[in-house]
Order: C-alpha cells, then structure tokens, then sequence
C-alpha cells in the first residue's frame, strides 16, 4: 500500500518531529536535518515532504500564534501521530532489502 | 416732554452706603438725591410729569434692576463664549500649525537622514512572496515565509548578507519548483475533465 510507503527523506523528517515533540515546524525541522546530516536540506522538498506525511496519516498540524521575528506570521506545528511512530520503528523498503538478500543467502 | 435716559443722571462708586448722592441733571442744573428711590421720584416728576407713588417707583427700580443684571449677565455670557470661541480657534490653529510643521520636520529629518542610512541588513528580501503567491496556498505562504524569514538573520550572521540573500532567493525558487508540479497537476486535471465534459 502506497500509505505505508517511507522514503529516506520522509524518515528523517520524521525522526527530527519525533525528537521535539509537538514544537516541530519547518525551519525547526531544516535546522534539526542540517545539523544530524551537516547538509542544507531543500526547502522545497522539507514542505512537500510535509505535505505528503500529512497526507498520508504520518503526521498531523496545527497553528501556533504569530511571533515578531517572522513578520506576524504564524508557525505551523507538526506533530507524530501513532501510525507515523509506527512507520519509524520499521526499517524502510531500501534498507530492508539487503537484510531479506542476506537471510535468503 | 423728554424721556428718561441713561445719559440723565450719573451714579458713581459707593451707590448703596451712607451718605451717597445720586446726582440727577435737569436742564443743565445738577440735583443731587439721597437714595434711589427719591431720585427716580424726582426723574419721573421733572422728565415725565408724572407724580408716582412710592409702591410704583420701587417696583420700577426692582425692574429697572433686573433689566441692568440682565443686560450684564448677557454680555457676561457673550464675553465668555467669545472667549470660548477664540480659544477654540487658538486651539485648532495650533494643533494644525503643528501637524504642518511636524510633518515639514519629519520630511527635512527623512531628507537628511535617510540617503546616509543604509537598510536594514536584518530584513529579508520582500519579493519571495510574490513568487510564492503564484503557486502555494495563502496558508502555505504564510508557513513558509515566516519560516524562511525567521531563518534568516542565522544566514546573515554565519554567511553575511550576500549570500544570505541569495540563500533566500534560492530557497524561494526551490519552493516554488516544489509546487509547480502539484499546480501543474491540478491544471492537467481540469483539462482533462473539461475535454471529458465536451466529448
């Protein structure tokens, strides 16, 4: 089933909103990806990626209240939700492969 | 027979105590009178030709008073809204007089002052928004440019205003070809629909 499918970009955005628990948002969560990888992650892929765990049932949002430092625009959180957690404790389809390759040897 | 004017007799300071005269003129002759009362009679009798009792000359002199606090207390009132009015003028003429010249301050200080400032190196590029309004929702926007807004003061500190300006930019043009798709998408769909609807 497509639902259950996570890629490796979609792991690690939600390991970085299972790390902070309920405070996540998106530039939390490209600062938390640049600093476990040392990379720039795209903003473009983080949104997208958002958009699709939500989609997907991974995980869920909310409006926080509008702060000076980003113009009086609101923070948008995200927050795991049990199938996302669920998701995460299982290894994804490319990581499992060599490990199935392996016990099939 | 000639009618009683003001101009008739003179009252000076000290009407009322003891031993005032009032002072009546008749014909260029000057009578003087001990009392109100006595003058009026003498008034009536010599101007009008006319002898009134004493009950009349009182409610006479009661009305003749009345008339004067009247007459006072309306030029009293005259004098105090005209006082009014002109301090309401004054008021208002001030009040523009320094909106003017508040306004002339502060554009001789923007004139002075502004060319030398630089701006603000803090602030981020405004026209991110523009772009992202052709492809993302209004929620989208705001998410995304709060976050981006909020990143980047941390940009301009670690790589310097340049870069961090291009840094935005090109995190704006990598959002905006994350969306394109899904807009595409949506617009390929419609068409399709609309073709199925013709067909």
């Amino acid at each position: 089933m497509a639902r259950d499918n996570l890629g490796g970009f979609e792991r690690e955005v939600l390991s970085v909103i299972h790390r902070m628990a309920g405070s996540a948002y998106g530039a939390a969560i490209a600062e938390g990806i640049l600093a476990d990888t040392g990379r720039e992650p795209s903003s473009g892929a983080i949104y997208t990626t958002l958009e699709r765990l939500e989609r997907k049932g991974f995980v869920s949002s909310s409006w926080g209240d509008p702060t000076a430092e980003r113009g009086g625009r609101r923070k948008r959180h995200y927050k795991l939700e049990a199938y996302g957690a669920a998701a995460l404790r299982y290894p994804t389809t490319t990581q499992a492969a060599p490990v199935k390759a392996m016990a099939r040897a | 027979m000639s009618e009683i004017g003001d101009q008739d007799f003179e009252e000076g300071e000290g009407r009322g105590q003891p031993g005032f005269l009032y002072r009546f003129n008749v014909g260029g002759k000057q009578k003087f009178y001990r009392s109100d009362v006595e003058l009026t009679r003498a008034m009536l009798r010599d101007k009008v030709g006319l002898n009134a009792d004493l009950r009349s000359v009182t409610r006479i002199i009661v009305t003749k008073t009345m008339v004067e606090e009247a007459k006072f207390e309306l030029a009293r009132r005259q004098r105090q809204a005209a006082l009014k009015d002109a301090e309401a003028l004054v008021v208002k003429s001030s009040a523009s007089l320094a909106a003017e010249l508040g306004r002339r301050a502060t554009r001789t200080a923007a004139a002075i002052l502004l060319p030398s400032l630089p701006s603000d190196p803090l602030a981020p590029p405004k026209n991110g928004q523009f772009l992202l309004s052709l492809v993302a929702s209004r929620d989208t926007q705001e998410e995304v440019i709060g976050d981006l807004d909020e990143r980047y003061p941390t940009q301009v500190a670690r790589f310097g205003v340049k870069r961090a300006r291009f840094w935005y930019y090109w995190q704006t043009g990598k959002i905006v070809l994350a969306f394109v798709p899904s807009k595409l998408g949506k617009l390929a769909g419609l068409v399709k629909f609309i073709g199925a609807l013709k067909s």
